[in-house]
């Protein structure tokens, strides 16, 4: 079923291989985790979206771990994410990740959710994913927020090589500041620090779903400052009606280029 | 070992995080128990104790009922459910299930309570519940709670306190006795504490309680709310449960329920209010206000020909309790029913979904009625239920929160453990024998038909 149209295309992100949506995994809690397996691996065999979206929190790491069972590891990159503030729950916290993954390494691992006043408090908690970077266990760091004010300040923050941010067209589930903050803080990250960059919410967090094509597309026009969409996933039915948006718009930005 | 319990090789689900999203799905996992708490859940356990295997079957937390009247389910339950009530405000609760309450009360000892209420605890067990919060007649109190006890069953019973000797009925025309009547508040109240204080921090504890507001008077309710507050214990309040109620508070003190409960000091955060079909966006605001928890009884509701407003609470940010009230303790039918009534509410089907309602029947319950249950995890207390997934009607199996919401029948639930010990296995209730509970709460319900009879109640 392999099909141009619906065949993500793909980027680098912090250096590392990427297709350029992810697969956010949190509405796979609801399958049986060998089923949820299925899709994922379905995702990157059908459509290359080999990127895939997790966190401890979620429930979904079950079927993440199932769908790496079915595909050469090497071959998909996942991310987690640690609410942790200290170094030991930063290290207790990747241990359950890679145990409930079962997996070696993650490819990135995001300091989670980080609130306003808050940046400054996660300091040894980076220092202790830096310390698992070396080792191995942690390939890329990164950090996601809601709020713009610390989207600004993170990519100043030696260490985070990835920011993910709330970024849709109604400026829905931002907190602290805006949409333009947002779009100035995504900016800064990518095209100013050389950060890798991926948004998330970019529906809103179904708020939009009545009008994916436009949303999605609002987001795109900012894919000077974006390297990928993480979109939550139920079924591979919403992955691919996104998916044809998602490659409608860059063949569009292609045929432009040519004319 | 002792006091300990091996699951092999189920598959499992739970919340485990704060909000209804947050579920996970494990699958070929053990669960070791030890003194009635979850050690270990993990692959390859071994423990030298008795083993269930959980081949073929799910593992989850048990249902929290939220209000049960046991009683009033009991006599009531297939009498009431589909008699013409519009005369009386389209409630059967004056007209067919008072009555028959008040011919328990005289037409029955001690003992045969007791056999009735033994049918209600079998019940309850039978289909997965782990936690029952009981509201019933003061006499009926000590009873339950020595069944409760003596089965194992986690509960929270507490008494409907009244300036009433009796329950409010109606004549043939519709006319409602409503007077209270002058009853020793503090003697009522005191005793009502001395429960509370000789069974906490047991496994079936008593809590505080009162009648609906027709029924009590405002002096009652600062007292039984004071004494809940410095207890810091649950205070079970029946709320907008008919127009009746609605009405006679209007009547008496041009307040609505919720209002004249706030203005005594009753909403607090370990205040449940119990039944709530007929509470309005005026009323959660209240409630929201003082913090307090919402019993939605679905089945009782869609009997009554309305929906419980289950989107509405949730949109308020109210905690929610899913309760049987008055109708069967068969927590799986009313979470089906919540399910599918909830698609009705706003005439969206996605916005009611199964693990809303699993979430409102096992963590968001536990946390609504602050118990440390509702969630299967180390070092959790191990209440929970074994469903047998090898059933027909459960395959192909995709998404078993659904399966568990939509499909399941107290029979599919093989296993019920409050508290690390087995109350049913291999189908089978354990504290109770099927044929013989069966059999005394015929002979005492016999007792209530005749009294009925007498009395001009049927």
């Amino acid at each position: 079923m392999t099909n141009k149209s619906l065949w993500a295309g793909e980027t680098t992100m912090a250096g590392q291989r990427v297709s350029r949506i992810a697969f956010g995994t949190e509405h796979l809690n609801l399958y049986t985790p060998s089923l949820g397996g299925q899709f994922l691996s379905d995702a990157a065999r059908l459509h290359n979206v080999f990127f895939w979206d997790t966190d401890n929190c979620y429930g979904s790491q079950p079927a993440v771990a199932a769908g790496l069972k079915l595909q050469p590891r090497e071959d998909i990159v996942v991310t987690s994410k640690t609410y942790a503030d200290s170094r030991e729950d930063a290290f207790s916290s990747v241990h359950k990740i890679l145990k409930d993954l079962d997996t070696p390494y993650i490819d990135f691992c995001l300091l989670h959710g980080v609130e306003s006043g808050k940046l400054e408090g996660k300091m040894p908690a980076l220092s202790a994913l830096r310390e698992m970077q070396a080792q191995g266990l942690v390939r890329h760091i990164g950090l996601s927020t809601h709020c713009a004010d610390v989207a600004w300040a993170a990519s100043d923050v030696e260490g985070i090589e990835v920011l993910c941010v709330t970024f849709n067209r109604d400026g829905s589930r931002i907190e602290q500041g805006n949409l333009d903050g947002m779009v100035r803080a995504l900016d800064k990250a990518h095209n100013r620090r050389g950060l890798g960059t991926y948004v998330i919410k970019t529906l809103g967090r179904g708020d939009l779903v009545h009008d994916v094509r436009a949303a999605l597309n609002w987001v795109l026009d900012h894919h000077a400052c974006i390297d990928v969409l993480n979109i939550g996933y139920a079924n591979l039915r919403e992955l691919r009606q996104d998916l044809s948006v998602v490659n409608d718009y860059f063949a569009a930005l292609e045929e432009d280029r040519h004319e | 070992m002792s006091n300990c319990l091996l699951i092999k090789n189920c598959m499992l689900t739970t919340f485990f995080n704060d909000g209804y999203n947050a579920t996970k799905i494990l699958e070929n996992v053990d669960i070791l128990i030890e003194d009635g708490v979850i050690r270990s859940i993990g692959q390859g356990l071994r423990a030298d104790c008795p083993t269930v295997d959980g081949t073929g079957k799910l593992a989850a937390p048990g249902f929290l009922n939220g209000r049960s009247c046991s009683l009033a389910a009991l006599v009531s339950k297939s009498l009431a459910a589909d008699i013409k009530c519009s005369r009386f405000g389209g409630t059967p609760l004056y007209t067919r299930v008072n009555p028959l309450l008040n011919a328990a009360q005289a037409a029955l000892s001690d003992g045969e309570l007791e056999d009735l209420l033994r049918l209600a605890l079998y019940q309850a067990i039978d289909s997965g519940t782990t936690t029952l919060l009981e509201h019933c007649s003061v006499r009926e109190l000590p009873i339950f709670l020595s069944l409760c006890q003596s089965a194992g069953m986690r509960a929270i019973v507490s008494p409907m306190l009244m300036n009433r000797q009796t329950l409010p009925e109606t004549d043939l025309w519709g006319r409602c006795d409503n007077a209270l009547e002058a009853v020793d508040e503090d003697g009522l109240v005191a005793w009502n504490r001395g429960f509370v204080e000789r069974t906490a921090g047991q496994l079936a504890q008593a809590g505080m309680g009162l009648g609906s507001v027709e029924t009590v008077s405002e002096s009652l309710i600062r007292k039984a709310a004071q004494a809940a507050f410095a207890l810091d214990c649950t205070l079970m309040i029946p709320l907008n449960e008919t127009q009746q109620e609605r009405d006679v508070c209007q009547e008496r003190y041009g307040l609505s329920p919720a209002a004249l409960l706030h203005k005594n000091h009753a909403l607090h955060r370990k205040t449940i209010t119990g039944g709530n079909q007929l509470t309005d966006r005026a009323d959660r605001a209240i409630l929201r206000s003082g913090a307090s928890a919402v019993a939605l009884c679905p089945v009782e509701s869609l009997h009554d020909a309305r929906l419980a407003p289950f989107l509405d609470c949730q949109y308020d940010d109210l905690e929610i309790l899913i309760g049987s009230g008055r109708t069967a303790p068969d927590m799986t039918m009313q979470s089906r029913a919540l399910t599918l009534a909830g698609k009705l509410e706003r005439g969206l089907r996605h916005q009611m979904r199964a693990q809303k309602t699993f979430y409102a029947v096992s963590s968001g319950a536990a946390k609504a009625a602050s118990l440390p249950v509702g969630e299967l995890d180390e070092g959790l207390i191990a209440d929970l239920i074994l469903i047998d997934l090898s059933r027909p009607h459960y395959h192909p199996l995709t998404m078993p929160i659904a399966d568990l919401i939509y499909n399941t029948t107290p029979s599919d639930i093989t296993e019920v453990i409050v508290n690390g010990k087995l109350l049913k296995q291999n189908g089978r209730v354990l504290p109770m024998d099927a044929g013989d509970v069966a059999r005394r709460a015929e002979q005492a319900a016999a007792k209530i038909w005749a009294r009925a009879r007498e009395t001009g109640a049927f």
